[in-house]
């Protein structure tokens, strides 16, 4: 029995890390702009297509494709945010939310037109069998995933805290109007921060290819586990992100292991309702 | 500038709402053509199964109408007119009512029980009959319904063959056993019954496991199943997930003296076979199947590849055979009435077909196919084969290799 | 405290009597008159296709109406609202399937259930001040928490569904034709809008829109939000309820997904932001728009797999690019203009 929990406890860990590498783009754009992005489980199987067309046009691994990825899904944001969002920033939340549900439809639904719904997936050599340490045993696609969560968190971060586009997305998030009086261009660096939390869904999407069949509805079942970790991680908050995607793989590992797999989503939810009551500005959020 | 873009777009939402409402989509007149429905998951997340579905269906349309139609019809000719249920009841239920506005004879769908269920409801309720393609929900027949037909074999029949069977083909070394399966209508179903008359097999089952079908990770229920050391591992469940749970296996090195699916609508797909090559040689499946020792059945094998490019999945097989089942009653009927159809399918008895089943296609009060049968199946040396029981067998059953 | 005159208010209700208040035109009413009298017509000569396309709109004109005057009118935006369709729709099923219990009862018992369940909810989120998207995102959680419990719990039949038998008897809630359907769902819709457009000139009604403009300056003004926030999300969700029971008893059959999916969520705010959220015919007019579309591109597009949610999805972002506020807010956007402009 001790085994099996320390083998759950790894690989809670490891599917936290993706599932954090998701939730940090919504937690990333909400907390600049506001807007609940109902489209990024959608986007998440946009980021695995491209990555799946790179990686079978140019025959190399998703990890070589990564960089083409990342850039074409920070366009693709970009270029929603631009035509989508910005002309209906100022109206209702609900509005937008509708608004990024019906983009979700035409990804999802252009994905099956171009590629059917054919299942997909791409083999990384090497990467058919598992770390094996005594009993317990280390799935090699999520621990790389792991790794580049590590890197591209602390990217984020220096990003937002080190740079001077880091300093006008946080001068946009927390104050709009003083921003534009700073002669930010608030609409542009609305754009630079959905593409970069695009870019995120994407990364996750191209991570996750060696470790399931892609087909176009592939990404929706990411979609409200990283809605939970990024409230709970406190929205807007990159380790909070963080730390709440590891907590809610661990969590979601240890209730499939002793409560069944059928139960388990109910542990998650019931935490995230719990956070929403507690302390609804989440882990690392300041006090509200 | 603004408010007249505005205002085009409102005459041109407004205009397509006059016309869906005043009907421009379907026409009632006398048409040329035999119109037979089809409903299935083209979009969502059984896109990818509901297509297979329906390329059979077109696959024996296709054939009919060059062999010459409807011969008692004058060589009519079928078309088959497509709905998607986008995997949703209500859209299910109101695509059967547009299929039957525009004049179609039969109704065949769906391969979500569910779905299934409330287009079979609105079949009835028009007097149209509803020729099941894939469903195995045992309850979906009993309620009742006289215009409902299905050619598979339901859960129950699944699973008391895969009972008896693995009761007969059970070696000494083989004791124990864990259940795996996805947590939705169709794995619940057979979940609950294979629980049920275990004892048949002579296995002990030492858990059940079940699992939602949209998981995105399988690996504590791999920890699980690792601990108990299982001699068999029971599965069913979809493609997707069934692969998720292959693929965790696999990555651990864990490997079972026997992997048996029933139903198991990964393990009985060829592209399981191409995902994992070597890795899944000797699993087993109970399920559906075409009879391969049938000339027919290799030959519609290969036009199916020819004209898609994959590998034919044995949920197809159903759908094409609804379409000769559709085509023998009308050949009787001599009418594309649905009252004569109907009477003409309650005496239904099609020895020439492509299934693995002793018997003709014959359907009971009921309208359940009196013969349906679930077989054996395996992967060897990268196909998928029959070995069990002894009358469709292709090839010897490898155990505990 | 919350007795206040409406009259110190005025600052703060005027923009919500100017928004949403204001009696009907002559115009107006001949136009609601004839719709009225056209849909109630409408068996004598449409097929039941279109019969079923036409109580489709009603039910989702319904089911609209009922999100909208909890989140429309009062602001608390609810993103779960087929919690409450569920519970409804549950509730009646399993009391005549399994306890014999006639469904006009068991409609009856859903509605008090989906109050409960909203007092359950609203109590533990209002009382916990969330907000905006905060208060959206708990409801969805809260109906995803109901559809596990629902899938997993034998008493509910767990993934197997609620099947129920076809009768043809008005007595169990059934009308064999299209027709009875028709007709039910119809003064359902009448009814709910014809309160709706009551109860905003009460003051209940002020209270809602004042919550909804300004939450802490109503607060201020001494209106009790908590009060008015539980009675809107109460009430909206007993309503909701019927919704549910009215599915169930039209399709026949329920399982966890039909009631507690996403997608019915949806289903609920799509009319009312199409039409206008918070005005009395907005979810109408959205519902009578969004549904035939969605028809019409499964009936146009069948044979393009995929294409038809394209389309769809395409004029649901652009109607909302378009016309923000919604086909009414669109329209007093150009009176305004013409009214400027002469």
């Amino acid at each position: 029995m001790n085994a099996s929990i320390l083998q759950s406890l790894i690989d809670g860990m490891l599917m936290g890390g993706v599932y954090a590498l998701a939730a940090l783009g919504i937690s990333l754009i909400f907390g600049v702009m506001k807007i609940t992005n109902f489209a990024h489980g959608a986007l998440i199987t946009v980021g695995m297509y491209i990555t799946y067309e790179c990686c079978t046009l140019l025959g190399v691994t998703p990890y070589v494709a990564l960089p083409i990825t990342m850039v074409l899904m920070f366009l693709i944001g970009y270029i929603i945010q631009k035509i989508c969002l910005n002309p209906i920033m100022g109206a209702g939340g609900h509005n937008q939310l509708l608004l990024t549900q019906g983009i979700a439809i035409v990804l999802e639904n252009l994905i099956l037109v171009l590629f059917t719904a054919n299942y997909k997936s791409v083999t990384v050599p090497g990467f058919e069998t598992a770390i094996r340490l005594g009993s317990i045993t280390i799935n090699k696609p999520k621990l790389v995933a792991f790794l580049f969560v590590a890197v591209i968190s602390v990217g984020i971060y220096l990003v937002l805290n080190k740079t001077d586009l880091g300093k006008a997305i946080r001068a946009t998030s927390t104050q709009p109007d003083g921003a534009t009086l700073m002669g930010i261009v608030v609409s542009k660096i609305n754009c630079i921060a959905f593409g970069i939390g695009v870019m995120c869904a994407g990364i996750a999407g191209a991570l996750l290819i060696p470790t399931q069949n892609i087909s176009p509805t592939s990404g929706n079942a990411y979609s409200l586990k990283c809605f939970v970790i990024a409230v709970f991680g406190g929205l807007g908050n990159i380790w909070g992100a963080v730390i709440a995607g590891l907590i809610i793989g661990v969590v979601e590992a240890y209730s499939a292991l002793f409560l069944g797999g059928s139960w388990s989503e109910m542990v998650i939810y019931v935490i995230f309702i719990l956070t929403l009551i507690i302390k609804p500005t989440g882990l690392l959020g300041k006090k509200g | 500038m603004k408010t007249w873009k505005k205002f085009a777009v409102l005459t041109m939402i407004g205009a397509l709402v006059t016309a869906s409402l005043t009907g421009c989509g379907g026409s009632d007149s006398e048409s040329d053509t035999i119109k037979v429905g089809s409903i299935h998951p083209l979009t969502g997340s059984y896109a990818y199964e509901g297509q297979q579905v329906v390329n059979a269906q077109q696959l024996a349309i296709d054939e009919i109408n060059a062999a010459g139609g409807i011969a008692s019809l004058g060589g009519k000719k079928l078309e088959l007119v497509v709905g998607d249920s986008q995997g949703n009841a209500d859209t299910g239920a109101s695509e059967t009512e547009r299929l039957i506005s525009e004049g179609v004879t039969a109704v065949t769908g769906t391969f979500q029980s569910g779905v299934t269920l409330t287009c079979m409801q609105k079949a009835e309720q028009n007097q149209i009959p509803f020729v099941v393609t894939v469903s195995a929900n045992v309850g979906l027949m009993e309620n009742g319904f006289e215009y409902a037909y299905r050619i598979q074999p339901n859960a129950s029949t699944f699973v008391e063959d895969f009972l008896q069977y693995m009761g007969e083909i059970r070696t000494d070394d083989l004791k124990t056993a864990v259940l795996i399966h996805e947590d939705s209508l169709t794995g619940t179903d057979t979940g609950d019954l294979v629980v049920e008359g275990f004892e048949q097999t002579g296995l002990e089952l030492l858990d059940r496991i079940t699992y939602s079908a949209s998981t995105t990770t399988l690996s504590t229920e791999v920890t699980k199943i690792a601990e108990l050391k299982p001699d068999v591992l029971i599965t069913n469940g979809y493609y997707a997930d069934t692969s998720l749970l292959v693929k965790e296996l696999n990555e651990r090195g864990i490997t079972f003296k026997l992997v048996c699916g029933v139903a198991n609508g990964g393990i009985s797909d060829p592209k399981f076979i191409e995902d994992f090559g070597d890795t899944v040689e000797n699993f087993m499946d109970l399920n559906y199947r075409f009879n391969p020792n049938n000339e027919k059945t290799s030959e519609l094998l290969a036009s199916y590849k020819e004209q898609y490019g994959e590998e034919m999945s044995v949920h197809a097989v159903w759908g094409y055979e609804s379409i000769y089942v559709l085509a023998d009653a009308l050949e009787r009927a001599a009418s594309t009435d649905p009252e004569a159809v109907k009477t003409a399918l309650d005496e239904t008895e099609i020895s020439d077909h492509v299934l693995a089943q002793n018997g003709p296609i014959t359907f009971d009060e009921k309208g359940e196919n009196v013969n349906a049968a679930g077989v054996f199946l395996q992967i060897q040396n990268g196909k998928h084969v029959v070995v069990y029981p002894k009358e469709f067998a292709e090839a010897e059953m490898i155990i505990g290799k | 405290m919350e007795k206040k005159n409406t009259g110190t208010l005025s600052p703060l209700l005027k923009r919500g009597i100017n928004t949403t208040s204001g009696g009907m035109s002559r115009l107006q009413i001949i136009i609601v008159l004839a719709v009225s009298i056209f849909v109630l017509l409408t068996p004598q000569f449409l097929s039941s296709y279109r019969l079923n396309l036409v109580i489709t709109i009603l039910t989702a004109a319904y089911f609209a109406q009922c999100w909208n005057l909890m989140s429309g009118f009062t602001g608390q935006f609810s993103f779960g609202h087929a919690a409450f369709y569920g519970v409804g729709a549950y509730m009646s099923s399993i009391l005549s399937v399994d306890y014999g219990v006639n469904p006009w009862i068991g409609m009856l018992a859903g509605m008090l259930a989906a109050g409960i369940v909203a007092a359950i909810i609203g109590y533990l989120s209002f009382h916990y001040n969330l907000r905006g998207d905060y208060f959206a995102l708990a409801t969805m959680a809260f109906c995803e928490i109901l559809r596990v419990i629902t899938k997993n719990t034998e008493f509910f039949h767990a993934s197997t569904g609620v099947t129920i038998s076809y009768s043809k008897d008005w007595k169990q809630m059934q009308f064999g034709g299209k027709e009875g359907y028709l007709y039910v769902a119809f003064i359902m819709l009448a009814a709910i809008t014809f309160g709706l457009y009551k109860i905003r000139k009460t003051k209940i009604g002020l209270y809602f829109v004042a919550i909804r403009e300004n939450e802490d300056a109503a607060k201020a003004l001494g209106i009790n939000a908590f009060r008015y926030k539980m009675t809107a999300l109460i009430a909206s969700a007993m309503l909701t309820a019927l919704a549910g029971t009215f599915y169930a008893q039209y399709y026949l059959y329920i399982d966890p997904t039909i009631c507690f999916g996403n997608s019915v969520s949806v289903s609920a705010i799509t009319p009312c932001i199409i039409g206008g959220t918070g005005t009395i015919f907005g979810p109408i007019i959205g519902a009578a728009i969004i549904e035939p579309i969605s028809e019409l591109t499964n009936a146009l597009l069948s044979q393009y797999v995929g294409l038809n949610m394209v389309v769809y999805g395409l004029i649901l972002v652009l109607a909302i690019l378009l016309m923000p506020n919604g086909v009414v807010g669109l329209f007093h956007k150009l009176r305004a203009k013409k009214q400027k402009g002469e």
